[in-house]
C-alpha cells in the first residue's frame, strides 16, 4: 500500500515537472514583446526598456529565469502581471474560487443526471428508455455548451427576458454568486451528463453480461438488488475515473462558457493573458489548471484501493 | 485472433460464423460526411453567390433566391455555411490525421520498445493530457498564429498523446504473441516488425480514435473561432458566425440556429462513424437480464459472443467545454 502511494506521488511529481517545463518554454516562444504595452511602441525610451527588462528578469538566461520562476511558484508567487496592475497571485485568488465552484457544480449536475440515466438505459437494454437516453446523449455529445448557452439566451430574449448574463454585483455575496452560476453549470452539466450516461451504460452492460450476475440471478436475487448491490458497485469504478478527469478538465476548460455568460473565471483570465501576450498570467493560469488536474487525478488514484479491494491486492 | 476462434467454433457447431459487418451507425455517419463534402465542394467550386460580398438585402428571410436567407451584410448564408462546413471538415480531418501519425508513432515505439523509453514517452503524454485540449490549442495558436493551418498543427499536437495512449495498450499485448516473437527471433528488423506485424493489427482502434478525435476537433475549432482565436474573418466559420450574430439574434434567429446545426451535424457524423467502428471492433455481450417486459430477441439471429476483452474501450475523451 505504501509502495502504491509512493509510486503515485513520484509519478505525479514527474508529471508536474514536465508540465512546468512545457508551460515555461511554451510561453517563451510566443512572438510579441510584452514590454510593448508599457512603452510607446513608436518612440520607445531605450533606458526605460532596459530598466524594465532588468526589473522583470527578462535579461537573464532562460534557465535562470526558469528556476527563479519555479522558486517563486512553489512559494505561491507568480510574479507581477505585465499588462494588468497587480500581482498574478491576487488575480488568481479572485478568480479561482469562481472556476472551482462552477466546475464542482457542473460535475454535481452531470453526475446526478448522468448516472441514473446510464443505469436506466443499461437495465432497459435496446428498449425505449435505452434508445431515448442514447439518442439524447448522442446529440448532446455533439453540442458544444456555448451553442446551448447562446440558443438559451436567444430563446430567453424572445420570451421570458430573465436577467441571465453577467456577474456584476455578485462578487462578495456567495448566495447570489451561486445563483448566477446555476445556469452555466447546468449547461456544462447537461453535456457532462451525456458523457457519464454513455459511460455508465457501457460499463454496467459489461458487468451485467458477466457470469457472476447470471449466477446471482439464477440463485434468485431480484433484478433491483442485483443492479444496486452487485453490478453497480463494480460498474461505477471506471465511471468515477471519468468523473474525476472531467472535473479536473473543467477547472480550466470552461473558457468558452465564461465568455458566453461574461464570468470572471480562470478561463477568461487566460484569454486576457493570451490577447495581450502577458507571460506571467498565461504561465500561472495554465500551470495552476494543470496542477489542479494532477491533484484531482492523484486523489482519484488514492480512492481506488479504498473502493475496490482488488486494486489493494494487486498493488501489495 | 478473433477470426480463428470463430472459425474453430464454427467447426465444432457445424455452422458458418456470421460475418461481422459495419452497422447502420457507421454508414449513416459516412453518408452525412459524404453529403456535406459534396455540397461544400460544389459550393466552393461553383458558388452561386460571392461569399464575401453582399448579394441581397440584409437579414433577408429564406427565399428561392437565398435558400437560407442573408446575414447582416447581405451575404448569402447558404454559401457561407457551406464554406464554413468545408473548412471545419478539412481542419477536423487533417488535425486528426496529424495527431494519428505523431501519436501512433510514439505509441507503437513506447509499446514495442518498452522499458525506460516507454516510461518517458508515457509520462510526457500524461503531462500533455493533463491540460484541457482547448487551453493547449489556445496557447499553441498564439505561438504559431491564427488561421486554418496553424489550427491543424495545434490541434494535431494536442490530440497526438491520446493516440499514443490508445495505440500503446494493444501493442503491449501483441508484443508477446507468437507471430511477433517468431518475427523478432528470425531476425526481422524492429522497424519492420512494427510496420508489418504490429500496425495492421491495431488499425481498427486507430480508426475509432481517429473519428472520435475528429468529432472533438470540430467542437474545439468552433469554440476557438467563437473566441476569435480560430478561423479569422472574412473566412466563414460556424463558431465565429454564432459569436458575431449574437447581437442580431432577435432580428434573424436563423443566423444563430443554422451555424449551430452545422456544428452539431458535423460532430455527430464523426461520432457515428466512431461508434459504428467501435461496435465492429468489440460487439457487446448481451446482459444477463433486462428489467420490465421481456426484451425482444432479434429474429433468431445468434447473439454475438464477445470475442475481445473488456479493456477495449478504445476512445480517450478530451473535450472542450
Amino acid at each position: 500500500m505504501t509502495r502504491y502511494i509512493l509510486q503515485r506521488v513520484l509519478s505525479s511529481l514527474f508529471v508536474l515537472f514536465v508540465l512546468s517545463i512545457l508551460v515555461f518554454s511554451m510561453v517563451r516562444i510566443i512572438p510579441g514583446d510584452p514590454l510593448a504595452a508599457f512603452a510607446d511602441p513608436a518612440n520607445p525610451d531605450p533606458a526605460k526598456l532596459v530598466a524594465l527588462r532588468t526589473e522583470l528578469g527578462l535579461d537573464q538566461p532562460w534557465i535562470t529565469q526558469y528556476f527563479v520562476w519555479l522558486l517563486g511558484v512553489v512559494q505561491g508567487d507568480f510574479g507581477r502581471a505585465i499588462t494588468v496592475p497587480g500581482e498574478v497571485s491576487d488575480l488568481i485568488a479572485t478568480r479561482l474560487p469562481l472556476s472551482l465552484t462552477l466546475a464542482v457544480m457542473a460535475t454535481l449536475f452531470g453526475t446526478a443526471l448522468g448516472i441514473p440515466a446510464g443505469v436506466l438505459a443499461a437495465t432497459r437494454w435496446r428498449r425505449a428508455p435505452d434508445n431515448v437516453v442514447r439518442g439524447m446523449s448522442f446529440v448532446l455529445l455533439a453540442t458544444p455548451p456555448f451553442v446551448l448557452g447562446t440558443v438559451l439566451i436567444l430563446v430567453n430574449s424572445l420570451t421570458l427576458r430573465l436577467p441571465l448574463v453577467g456577474y456584476s454585483g455578485a462578487a462578495g455575496d456567495p448566495l447570489r454568486a451561486i445563483g448566477v452560476l446555476i445556469l452555466p453549470a447546468l449547461l456544462i452539466g447537461i453535456v457532462l451528463a451525456a458523457i457519464i450516461a454513455r459511460y455508465t451504460r457501457g460499463t454496467l452492460l459489461d458487468t451485467l453480461g458477466q457470469d457472476f450476475v447470471r449466477t446471482a440471478r439464477a440463485k434468485g436475487a431480484s433484478p433491483r438488488r442485483l443492479v444496486g448491490r452487485h453490478a453497480l458497485r463494480n460498474a461505477l469504478i471506471p465511471v468515477m475515473t471519468v468523473i474525476g478527469i472531467e472535473l479536473a478538465a473543467l477547472v480550466g476548460g470552461t473558457v468558452v462558457i465564461e465568455a458566453v455568460f461574461s464570468l470572471p473565471g480562470m478561463g477568461s483570465l487566460l484569454l486576457t493573458g493570451i490577447r495581450s501576450s502577458d507571460y506571467p498570467i498565461i504561465q500561472a493560469t495554465v500551470l495552476l489548471i494543470g496542477v489542479v488536474y494532477v491533484v484531482i487525478n492523484f486523489v482519484v488514484d488514492l480512492l481506488y484501493p479504498l473502493i475496490d479491494p482488488r486494486v489493494r491486492v494487486h498493488t501489495r | 485472433m478473433t477470426v480463428t476462434r470463430e472459425l474453430a467454433l464454427a467447426k465444432v457447431t457445424g455452422s458458418r460464423p456470421a460475418r461481422r459487418r459495419l452497422g447502420p451507425a457507421f454508414w449513416s455517419g459516412a453518408s452525412i460526411l459524404g453529403i456535406i463534402l459534396i455540397v461544400a465542394g460544389w459550393m466552393s467550386l461553383w458558388p452561386p453567390y460571392d461569399p464575401f460580398v453582399a448579394s441581397g438585402p440584409a437579414f433577408a428571410p429564406p427565399s428561392l433566391e437565398h435558400l437560407l436567407g442573408t446575414d447582416n451584410l447581405g451575404r448569402d448564408t447558404f454559401t457561407r455555411l457551406a464554406l464554413a462546413a468545408r473548412t471545419s471538415l478539412i481542419i477536423s480531418g487533417a488535425a486528426a490525421l496529424l495527431g494519428a501519425v505523431i501519436g501512433t508513432f510514439f505509441g507503437l515505439v513506447a509499446g514495442y520498445v518498452g522499458g525506460w523509453v516507454d516510461s518517458v514517452i508515457m509520462r510526457v503524454v500524461d503531462a500533455i493530457l493533463a491540460l484541457p485540449a482547448i487551453l493547449v490549442a489556445l496557447v499553441v495558436g498564439v505561438v504559431i498564429g491564427n488561421g486554418p493551418w496553424p489550427l491543424i498543427l495545434a490541434l494535431g499536437l494536442v490530440f497526438a498523446p491520446g493516440f499514443a495512449r490508445v495505440m500503446r495498450a494493444p501493442v503491449i499485448a501483441l508484443r508477446e504473441r507468437d507471430f511477433v516473437l517468431a518475427a523478432t527471433l528470425s531476425g526481422v528488423r524492429p522497424t519492420r516488425v512494427i510496420i508489418e506485424h504490429l500496425l495492421p493489427n491495431v488499425l481498427t482502434p486507430l480508426f475509432v480514435q481517429f473519428a472520435s478525435v475528429a468529432s472533438q476537433v470540430v467542437l474545439i475549432e468552433a469554440a476557438l473561432s467563437y473566441l476569435g482565436q480560430g478561423v479569422q474573418a472574412p473566412e466563414p466559420s460556424a463558431g465565429r458566425m454564432i459569436s458575431e450574430f449574437t447581437r442580431f439574434m432577435q432580428m434573424q434567429p436563423l443566423l444563430i440556429i443554422l451555424p449551430s446545426l452545422v456544428i452539431i451535424l458535423l460532430s455527430a457524423a464523426w461520432n457515428l462513424l466512431a461508434d459504428g467502428m467501435q461496435d465492429y471492433l468489440a460487439p457487446r455481450r448481451e446482459p444477463a437480464f433486462s428489467l420490465g417486459r421481456r426484451a425482444q430477441r432479434r429474429g433468431g439471429e445468434p447473439t454475438p459472443d464477445r470475442t475481445t476483452t473488456s479493456t477495449q474501450h478504445t476512445r480517450t475523451e478530451k473535450r472542450p467545454s
